[in-house]
C-alpha cells in the first residue's frame, strides 16, 4: 500500500482512535486479510498495520478487491509461461527417479515441443524420451506432463543436443 | 475457495482433464509397479481415474479394472478425435 496519503500525527491518532471503535464490525474481516497478504505484513506489527489500514469499509473492500486480483495474477504465472512456449521446444525433468518402458527402467527426461498448455499438465509434442540406450526415442503419441511432476524444466533446448544421462 | 494453493489449481485442472477424457483411450507412466498401463477411461471419483486396462507389461494383470490414483501419474496422454492414436501393443510400437 505504497499509495497511501501521508498524514500528521494527529490524523493519524483519530484515525487509530477510530478504528479501535470500528474493529468490532470489521474485526473479522481484517483478521482474515492478514492471513492472505503476508507478504505485505511480514515485517509490521499490528499498530501499524492499524493506521496503514484505513477503517474505511469501502477502503478495506478496495485491498481485498486487490488481493484477490494479484492472487489470479500468480496462478496464472508458470500456465502462462508455458502458453508462451507453445511452438517451442523444451528440456523437462519429473520427480520420480525412474519410469519404466516395456521392461526398460529410464530416467523421465523428456525433450519436446510444447503444443498444448491446460490448467493442470502440458503437453509435448512431437516428444524424445531420453531412454538409456536410443536417447532420441521418439514417442509415437504426445505425452501430457502433469504440471505437480515437473521437478524442473529449461526452455529453448536442442532435442537433438546430445548431454549424459548418468 | 481464495485459500486455494496453486498447487490445488493444478491438481484440480488436471483431475478435470480425465473427467473430460471419459471413454477415451489412455496411456499413463507411473513411478509404481506396474510402472504402465493402456486402457480405457471409465469413470473419474474424486482423485482416482476407473481405467479398464487392456495393456502393462505382465498379461496377468490386463483385462480388469484398474483405480489409479492421479496424484501418482507421472506422464500421460488421453486420445482424442483428430490427434494421434496410442498404438496397440500387438502392432509392436517400442
Amino acid at each position: 500500500m505504497s499509495d497511501k496519503p501521508i498524514k500528521s500525527e494527529e490524523a493519524v491518532e483519530l484515525e487509530v482512535r477510530l478504528k479501535t471503535e470500528k474493529k468490532d464490525v470489521i474485526g473479522d474481516r481484517f483478521a482474515g486479510n492478514e492471513l492472505e497478504d503476508k507478504h505485505h505484513k511480514d515485517n509490521k506489527n499490528e499498530d501499524i498495520l492499524v493506521t496503514d489500514h484505513k477503517p474505511d469499509v469501502e477502503d478495506q473492500e478496495n485491498i481485498d478487491r486487490e488481493e484477490e486480483s494479484s492472487e489470479i495474477e500468480i496462478d496464472d504465472d508458470l500456465f502462462r509461461q508455458f502458453e508462451y512456449l507453445i511452438g517451442d521446444s523444451v528440456l523437462v525433468v519429473t520427480e520420480t527417479q525412474q519410469l519404466n518402458l516395456l521392461g526398460q527402467t529410464f530416467r523421465p527426461i523428456f525433450c519436446g515441443t510444447v503444443c498444448e498448455v491446460e490448467t493442470g499438465h502440458i503437453t509435448l509434442y512431437p516428444v524424445t524420451i531420453k531412454l538409456l540406450n536410443a536417447p532420441f526415442h521418439q514417442s509415437p503419441f504426445p505425452l501430457s506432463i502433469p504440471f505437480e511432476k515437473i521437478a524442473h524444466f529449461t526452455p529453448n533446448f536442442d532435442c537433438n543436443m546430445r548431454f549424459p544421462l548418468v | 475457495m481464495s485459500h486455494q494453493s496453486i498447487n490445488q489449481i493444478h491438481d484440480e485442472g488436471l483431475i478435470e482433464h480425465f473427467r473430460m477424457g471419459k471413454g477415451h483411450r489412455v496411456f499413463i507412466l507411473t513411478p509404481s509397479y506396474p510402472f504402465m498401463f493402456i486402457g480405457i477411461i471409465k469413470d473419474v471419483r474424486a482423485d482416482v481415474v476407473d481405467v479398464w486396462v487392456e495393456t502393462t507389461h505382465f498379461s496377468q494383470l490386463e483385462n480388469r479394472i484398474w483405480h489409479i490414483h492421479i496424484d501418482n501419474i507421472e506422464v500421460f496422454y488421453i486420445e482424442r478425435e483428430g490427434e494421434p492414436e496410442i498404438p496397440k501393443l500387438s502392432e509392436d510400437y517400442y
